[in-house]
């Protein structure tokens, strides 16, 4: 018998295109090879359950296996009263610490008008808004990383996130972040600058993207 | 137990044009699709606008002026614009340059292949244009009552795009 059980010829095996009868090896093999049609392409990496830290790091975000990567964060409250969430990438390794990054969100606020939020020359991108420290003050969004394994792309996000703010305002803010260096990024850090925070954060990649 | 987001087809772009057809990747199987761009890059150096079509049962590309849009377009260095529009004949999504500048973005499509109802679209992007950050925020829908069975990525101002990565996903309900 021939290759992933087919007589006398293996036929080309691919994503959505398997045929023939299939040993635990050979979905074993095909499914490393990336040739196993497996549904369930949004792939839990690593959930993080952050309590009274400075910072986390995501140290194996899996960047040659993922060209989409996707972040949520749940009930995240700061320590120091109204202290936003923030994100920085290392290239290789080494944090990207310098004002570098590039980000611009549109803020909607439940008691005042929308407002914008940008800056071209900034040391973090946003994964939340400055959030309340108190009882039920938190904050809730997710982040779309793009290219982070890519050296030859810069490595982009979109994020989305909701939160109470440090007056007990609902708030929305949604927008888009860059970091304009052609690099290979592998681990993602979020932290505060000032004091600690609380939240679950989880990582995933999009397979196949 | 297979997962909610489950792969359906990519395309890759390898060469200049101003369309781009992602066809056959609607179907009876799913009633909410994401789509993730990557890397979406033009020839030339001048920042343009993206846009998307449908395309029909029948396989021809939806152009007539049925579709409604509002987007608001986020510009690290500028005032943040918004566009709309209740005629068009295409959905505006973003913005993109030549590389490494491309457009990358998700795209959530509901209903495409339900004859009996509208097909909406929900985009969020993120690129750099002309060396700033440009991030996008859109919905959209095409409001005939048919069956859509693809998309096409147009780019109708003559700046054609040489470069991308598109991946369809059903979303399992």
């Amino acid at each position: 018998m021939s290759e992933y059980g087919y007589i006398p010829e293996a036929p080309e095996q691919s994503f959505g295109n398997n045929k023939g009868i299939f040993t635990p090896k050979d979905i074993y093999d095909l499914t490393r090879a990336d040739k196993y049609t497996n549904y369930g392409q949004l792939e839990l990496i690593e959930t993080k359950t952050v309590s009274g830290a400075s910072s986390t790091i995501f140290t194996s975000i899996q960047e040659s296996t993922y060209n989409v990567h996707f972040l949520t964060i749940n009930n995240y409250q700061p320590s120091v009263d109204s202290r936003h969430l923030d994100i920085r990438f290392f290239e290789s390794g080494v944090e990207e610490s310098a004002s570098v990054y590039q980000r611009a969100q549109q803020i909607g606020q439940a008691d005042t008008s929308f407002s914008e939020s940008k800056s071209t020359a900034i040391d973090y991108l946003l994964a939340s808004f400055a959030t309340g420290n108190a009882t039920n003050e938190s904050g809730n969004s997710y982040s779309y990383f793009y290219n982070l394994g890519d050296s030859s792309k810069y490595s982009f996000q979109t994020m989305h996130q909701d939160d109470i703010n440090s007056s007990g305002v609902f708030r929305t803010a949604f927008g888009s972040g860059v970091l304009p260096q052609a690099s290979t990024v592998d681990q993602i850090k979020l932290f505060v600058s000032s004091g600690t925070f609380d939240c679950t954060v989880s990582l995933y990649g999009i397979a196949e993207s | 137990m297979a997962g909610n987001l489950e792969f359906i087809n990519s395309f890759e772009i390898t060469s200049s044009t101003s369309a781009f057809n992602c066809d056959n990747i609607f179907s009876a199987d799913y009633d909410v699709y994401e789509i993730y761009i990557r890397n979406l890059a033009t020839v030339g150096t001048t920042e343009t606008s993206l846009y998307f079509r449908f395309i029909d049962s029948g396989g021809s590309v939806i152009n007539g002026t049925t579709y409604d849009y509002a987007s608001l377009e986020m510009k690290a260095n500028t005032t943040f614009a918004e566009s709309r529009s209740t005629t068009a004949s295409f959905i505006r999504v973003g913005l993109f340059d030549a590389p490494p500048e491309g457009s990358n973005g998700k795209f959530v499509i509901y209903n495409p292949y339900d004859s009996s109802s509208y097909t909406f679209l929900q985009a969020q992007a993120s690129a750099r244009a002309a060396g700033n950050l440009a991030g996008y925020k859109a919905i959209g829908v095409e409001h005939t009552a048919q069956s859509v069975r693809g998309i096409q990525i147009l780019e109708p101002n003559v700046r054609p795009f040489d470069e991308g990565n598109i991946s369809v996903y059903g979303v399992k309900g």
